[in-house]
């Protein structure tokens, strides 16, 4: 618990406590004659001075519980969300697609693969079943095959029953754990004897009810479990006697089966045994059930938005709620926007696995908070993109002091720069902060006597090798420039412009060169205005060039920021890439280790990364 | 709060009943035990008031924060408002985020202060954004059922025509003593009638549509005057109607102008028939206004058809038109010739110096011929001594004139014009276009020319420029005396919508209240010490009250731009008030003379009259830094003594009484 998340109402300090009693009695009258050093007082004196303490304790501890943000036990935790009207986020299961391609041995005009079909994948040596939520039809193409996409969804789907009596009433209380609302569905079954049935739906905002709708309420219990409540005929339609409340969900592992994509299956398709199935899309999207350090930050988010999206904060409150596959959301009005684009609200989104989300998973936010916005307020869902951090690291240590050698310390440190980087970075509005990772790096070994880290800033851009275009590239922290005619602030990969392979670097005066190598690496400007550099935005910009081709998977910038301490922007999210580690012997000056290219997320992510930007690139590559 | 629910009380009835005279001291111990744990802030006393604590009516001070972290997470700790009252009933803030009302309560909350907005959208310059309304209206008189005030909303059906509408608003007028109610419509169907009644749909109120007088809807040319052209602005008047104005649509055809080649001679100016014959025109009509040379004729005016066959010498008794043929026919008489004996007058007569168009005509391409003829004269055949005879030997003629009026679109209707007074079209872009006669159209039923109800659209106004900035529709400034980094991150977490931006207007606003002795002449000086010295003054309110003690004299607001050493002509001024930014110090002066010359007419106060000055409040920009400053009351019992001052720094007059600065 957090220091200044604990309440106290009264002292624990067993000696206060004594000191307190000891000063009370011997202040009364009738029992001020006593002696209380003596060793049968102390006696007396230690055990009820104890028997307060343990009282206090357990005191302290009720009183936490009386607020959400001091609250320690999860029942008490989601009782006061409740009273906020917040619902914790239950388990999600991933999802998946399967591409299934039937061989009927015939031509059957259509084959439909039932809903629930069950599958299973392995991850990590443990089976998880998946099934399809909805049935799918599979038509012959051209060429008489049968195959189609069939999303399916991990989890096992379940229904319970419950007879609705008022002389003996029961609580629709799902008896598992685990559930993943995300599927739930509540259909009531009129009686035992007359079987129509009709579906109830999840109730988010009773303002749109009234008491003939057919809507149900969900909540979390007391033991961790989701509860269906209805209405009554007031707020909204209730069940009757003899109705018979049937609830459909899945159990689910949440992010447990995340990536599977070996799919195989033991049932027929469409009752067709000769079949074959290919991952198309691994699973994704899963999450666990919401923590309770979640719910504090969130209940309180979600009362003051009250199921509007006004302020930024609502925003992410309410996405963040919603899509339960999205690890972090940043949101900023058109306003902060570089440029201003008002009446926009802009939104980007880390999903929990992977870098990006699908575009039909932006549109699924956009449509999502259309009814929830303010007329007027447009919405954009934008790729986050990735400021690196290129840390050269150099420590001393004595050998004397330790028995680790230069390449354990080394090796020590490659685990901090990767723990640092998954703790203290990798999400929006996450600074680095270039003290702190040298503290880290000097806690690993205390024979490390100096550490410096110097760094760099790379940035990445995919250029359109088909036609000219412009770009900026946005660092958005000041670029090293101390004076005037300093050049070089800016260099860059290779190139190919004008049929020669080429590079960026600026002149000192803002103005952004391309040069190509001769003998000697001398530097032959072939375009000495080719665009701006801001250094105290930390943005260059390139007029209107055709790039025709680039080394390896994009162009990369480089830059000296004018501080260390790195703040990203907006979208932006900061990583490690290309660390190098040097350790030298304090006492010898020798180089006794040297790691370069050290594995980070940054560097193992970056394809990826790219890749998925290319989409993105117009006329102005991306601005954030 | 110690509790006062006792658990000491019960421990003497717990104990063994033994204790109770083998060990007294035993029970008193463990009683006091018990009193220690109900003691302030103990386990006991904590233990029982627990529900209390989470009871937000109940809870102590030390416990508020809790609740806030649960329900106002983006508010600051510290808020003017009732922290209890305001926890309970928050979530109607939430549910108002965004909009005025929600950003009121938070200033409210936070710094008990009402705030203002303004969005510069609604200044921005738009393409088609003029507003533009075209209403009619009916107008009714007596006799009248009911008041006709009430008839606002109601459907009402004229009783002939069947025609209905529906009542958006009532105006009424008193015209040359007739109370006449304009009722103005939408949703016309049909035509109403002029003179029927109209009523509403419960029968309960009605008047006839009057149509004898009323706005000046429109005007048949009768004569269409000369000189005007297109888009001249006229006036419209008669005997009875005024206030109508309008603008020349149409002129057609040409008008003549009279034109004197020679005046001739032996013309008089009333008696000379002007004659216009030829052109292809009609209409036209001259008289002689004025004549030139005069010369006496002489002329008999005795009638001698009745001396015929009359021997001039017979005595013979005549009577006569002048008396004197009687007596000039006497024997006596007999010698006298012919002319001395005639009665003779003098005529003076003259050159035709000036041509009046009593009207120009129309329609002529051709000029006609004009000739003028004195009758009287010419019948005496009196040689012009150039072979012609007077009063018939004018050389006169006719120009064509272009800018006779045939239409013009009547864009003020006026009032009180009654259908039977001849209007008289007036240029007054032209002075020397002459005037038009017409006949009005007046109905009961008024179609006025279209207007705009307001700036929106028109350039060259009030309206600015998109700068994407501040002046767009995504932008609002709120005007508040915190400065903006007090609250911008409040408001950002707290309600600002996103995709929007704000601006802060810095609003400093003191309240100022004094009140001036009666025998003496005062003026309030506020020295701005405290203000920045580089920064210049943002838009500058000044709102007064004055006047004696329970009774505002007179009240006036005004704008001073946003400039020091600002100057202000006292004549602008239209109060008993004067303000004026001088040498950085700013002045109120209650009075009705200028500081600005200083010190010849520093007449200040009103004697015998305690008076009461409020300046409630000093609006700068929201780059302006309010620091200290001073207000200072100076009296004297003469204005010269207060004029004999000066406002610079060191000011030495006497300060009389201890200003409020709130």
């Amino acid at each position: 618990m957090a220091a200044n998340n604990a309440l106290q109402l009264t002292s624990v300090d067993f000696d206060g406590i004594k000191n307190d009693l000891k000063t009370f009695l011997s202040n009364q009258t009738e029992l001020g004659d006593y002696n209380y050093e003596s060793s049968t007082m102390q006696i007396l004196l230690n055990l009820l001075a104890y028997n307060t303490y343990r009282n206090s304790f357990y005191l302290n501890m009720v009183g936490n519980e009386m607020f959400l943000d001091s609250a320690q036990i999860r029942s008490n935790v989601v009782s006061k969300a409740k009273m906020l009207g917040y619902t914790p986020r239950s388990v999600v299961g991933p999802e998946a697609e399967i591409q299934v391609t039937i061989s009927p041995g015939g031509s059957p005009s259509v084959i439909t693969i039932d809903a629930n079909t069950v599958f299973s994948a392995s991850v990590d040596g443990r089976n998880y079943v998946y099934t399809n939520p909805k049935s799918l039809v599979v038509n012959a193409n051209a060429s008489g095959v049968y195959s189609g996409k069939l999303p399916v969804v991990e989890g096992r789907p379940l229904t319970h029953r419950f007879t609705v009596s008022s002389a003996s009433p029961v609580r629709y209380v799902i008896p598992n754990d685990n559930v993943d609302t995300t599927y739930l569905t509540v259909r009531v079954q009129e009686s035992s004897s007359n079987t129509t049935t009709t579906t109830w739906t999840q109730s988010t905002d009773i303002t749109g009810l009234t008491a003939n709708s057919r809507a149900y309420f969900l909540s979390e219990n007391e033991d961790g479990r989701y509860e269906v409540k209805f209405g009554d005929n007031v707020i909204s339609k209730q069940v009757n006697d003899g109705n018979i409340v049937l609830v459909g969900y899945r159990v689910s592992t949440g992010l447990d089966s995340v990536g599977a994509n070996n799919f195989t299956s033991s049932t027929t398709m469409g009752g067709y045994s000769n079949y074959t199935l290919r991952s198309t899309i691994a699973s994704t999207n899963g999450s666990n059930r919401e923590t309770i350090d979640s719910i504090k930050l969130n209940a309180p988010r979600s009362y003051t938005a009250q199921n509007r999206v006004v302020t930024a904060a609502d925003f992410r409150t309410s996405i963040l709620s919603y899509f339960t596959d999205l690890q972090a959301v940043s949101v900023w009005g058109g306003e902060e926007n570089d440029p201003p684009i008002y009446g926009k609200a802009f939104i980007s989104t880390k999903p929990k696995s992977g870098l990006y989300i699908s575009d039909n998973r932006k549109n699924e936010i956009k449509n999502y908070l259309k009814d929830k916005t303010i007329l007027s307020i447009d919405t954009e869902v934008v790729d986050p993109t990735y400021l690196y951090i290129r840390p050269a690291i150099n420590v001393t240590y004595d050998p004397d002091d330790t028995t680790s050698t230069a390449s354990g310390i080394a090796s020590g440190i490659e685990s901090i720069l990767t723990s640092f980087e998954t703790n203290n970075l990798n999400l929006f509005g996450k600074d680095y902060i270039n003290s702190d990772l040298a503290i880290d790096i000097g806690n690993v070994n205390s024979a490390i006597k100096s550490t410096r880290i110097d760094v760099k800033l790379e940035k990445e851009n995919k250029p359109i090798t088909t036609t000219s275009a412009r770009y900026n590239i946005s660092f958005n922290n000041r670029i090293y420039h101390p004076h005037k005619d300093h050049m070089y602030a800016v260099a860059s990969t290779s190139f190919t412009y004008q049929g020669r392979p080429c590079f960026f670097d600026d002149d000192g005066n803002k103005a952004l060169r391309i040069y190509t190598l001769g003998a000697g690496n001398q530097r032959t400007y072939v375009n000495k205005n080719a665009g701006k550099v801001d250094y105290t935005t930390g943005r260059i910009t390139i007029d209107d060039i055709l790039i025709s081709a680039y080394e390896g998977d994009a162009i990369t910038f480089l830059v000296d920021p004018d501080i260390d301490d790195i703040k990203p922007q907006r979208n932006q999210i900061i990583l490690f890439r290309n660390a190098r580690i040097n350790v030298v012997n304090a006492e010898t000056n020798n180089l006794e280790a040297s790691v370069s290219n050290v594995t980070t997320t940054g560097t193992s992510t970056t394809t990826a990364a790219l890749n998925s930007q290319s989409a993105t690139v117009g006329l102005y590559s991306a601005v954030y | 709060m110690a509790t006062d629910k006792k658990t000491s009380v019960l421990v003497r009835s717990s104990l063994p009943e033994f204790l109770d005279t083998e060990g007294p001291k035993f029970q008193a111990f463990i009683r006091a035990y018990y009193e220690w744990l109900e003691t302030n802030n103990q386990v006991t006393d904590r233990s029982k008031n627990l529900l209390e604590y989470a009871d937000i009516d109940r809870t102590q001070n030390e416990f508020i924060d809790w609740f806030r972290r649960e329900i106002l997470a983006d508010f600051p700790k510290s808020v003017l408002a009732d922290k209890k009252l305001l926890y309970q009933r928050i979530h109607e803030f939430y549910k108002s985020k965004g909009s005025e009302n929600a950003y009121k309560l938070l200033f409210r909350v936070l710094y008990d202060e009402e705030i203002e907005f303004y969005y510069p959208g609604q200044d921005i310059l738009k393409v088609s954004d003029g507003r533009w309304v075209k209403e009619t209206s009916i107008r009714l008189a007596a006799p009248f059922d009911g008041n006709l005030e009430d008839m606002g909303g109601e459907n009402i059906t004229g009783t002939v025509s069947g025609a209905t509408a529906k009542v958006l608003r009532v105006t009424s007028t008193l015209e040359t003593g007739i109370n006449v109610f304009e009722l103005f419509l939408s949703g016309i169907a049909g035509t109403f009638n002029d003179n029927e009644r109209v009523k509403n749909a419960a029968n309960t109120l009605s008047g006839v549509v009057i149509s004898s007088t009323g706005p000046l809807q429109g005007v048949v040319i009768q004569f269409g005057g000369a000189k005007h052209t297109n888009g001249d602005r006229v006036s419209f008047t008669s005997a009875s109607g005024t206030g109508a104005s309008g603008v020349v649509t149409g002129t057609s055809g040409k008008s003549i102008s009279p034109t004197i080649t020679d005046g001739g001679s032996g013309y008089r100016v009333n008696e000379t028939v002007v004659s216009i014959t030829g052109g292809d025109g009609s209409g036209a009509s001259f008289e002689v206004s004025a004549i030139s040379n005069p010369e006496i004729l002489k002329t008999f005016d005795d009638t001698i058809s009745d001396l015929s066959g009359t021997q001039i010498d017979a005595n013979t008794y005549i009577t006569s038109n002048t008396g004197t043929i009687s007596a000039n026919l006497s024997i006596a008489n007999s010698g006298t010739v012919l002319s001395a004996a005639l009665g003779t007058s003098n005529t003076i007569v003259g050159t035709i110096s000036a041509l009046n168009s009593i009207t120009r005509g129309s329609n002529y391409t051709v000029a006609p011929s004009v000739s003028a003829i004195d009758s009287e004269i010419f019948d005496l055949r009196a040689p012009d001594g150039a072979g012609g005879f007077k009063g018939n030997n004018a050389q006169l003629g006719a120009e064509l004139v272009a800018g006779s009026l045939t239409n013009v679109l009547i864009d003020a209707f006026g009032s009180g014009y009654n259908r039977s007074d001849l209007i008289t079209i007036s240029n007054t872009t032209n002075p020397a276009a002459e005037n038009a006669i017409a006949a009005p159209l007046v109905s009961g039923i008024v179609t006025y020319p279209g207007k705009y109800t307001d700036t929106k659209g028109f350039v060259s106004w009030n309206n600015k420029i998109q700068d994407n900035y501040y002046y767009q529709e995504f932008s609002y400034s709120l005007r508040t005396t915190q400065t903006v980094d007090a609250y911008r991150e409040i408001v950002k977490n707290v309600t600002h919508s996103a995709g929007t931006i704000m601006f802060g207007d810095h609003r400093i606003s003191s309240n100022i209240s004094l009140s001036l002795v009666a025998d003496s002449y005062s003026y309030l000086l506020i020295d701005n010490v405290g203000f920045q010295a580089n920064t210049s003054f943002g838009a500058l309110s000044v709102e007064h009250i004055m006047g004696p003690v329970g009774a505002i004299a007179s009240t006036a607001a005004f704008e001073i731009d946003n400039q020091l050493n600002q100057t202000i002509s006292p004549s602008s001024i239209a109060s008993t008030i004067d303000v004026a930014v001088f040498d950085n110090v700013f002045v109120v002066e209650i009075g009705g003379a200028s500081l600005i010359s200083i010190p010849s007419a520093l007449q200040i106060g009103t004697p015998a009259l305690e008076s009461t000055i409020t300046l409630t409040s000093i609006v700068f920009d929201d780059t302006f830094t309010l620091g200290e400053f001073e207000v200072q009351e100076y009296s004297s019992n003469t204005a010269s003594q207060l004029q004999s001052n000066t406002f610079n720094d060191g000011i030495t007059v006497p300060q009389v009484g201890e200003p409020t600065v709130e």
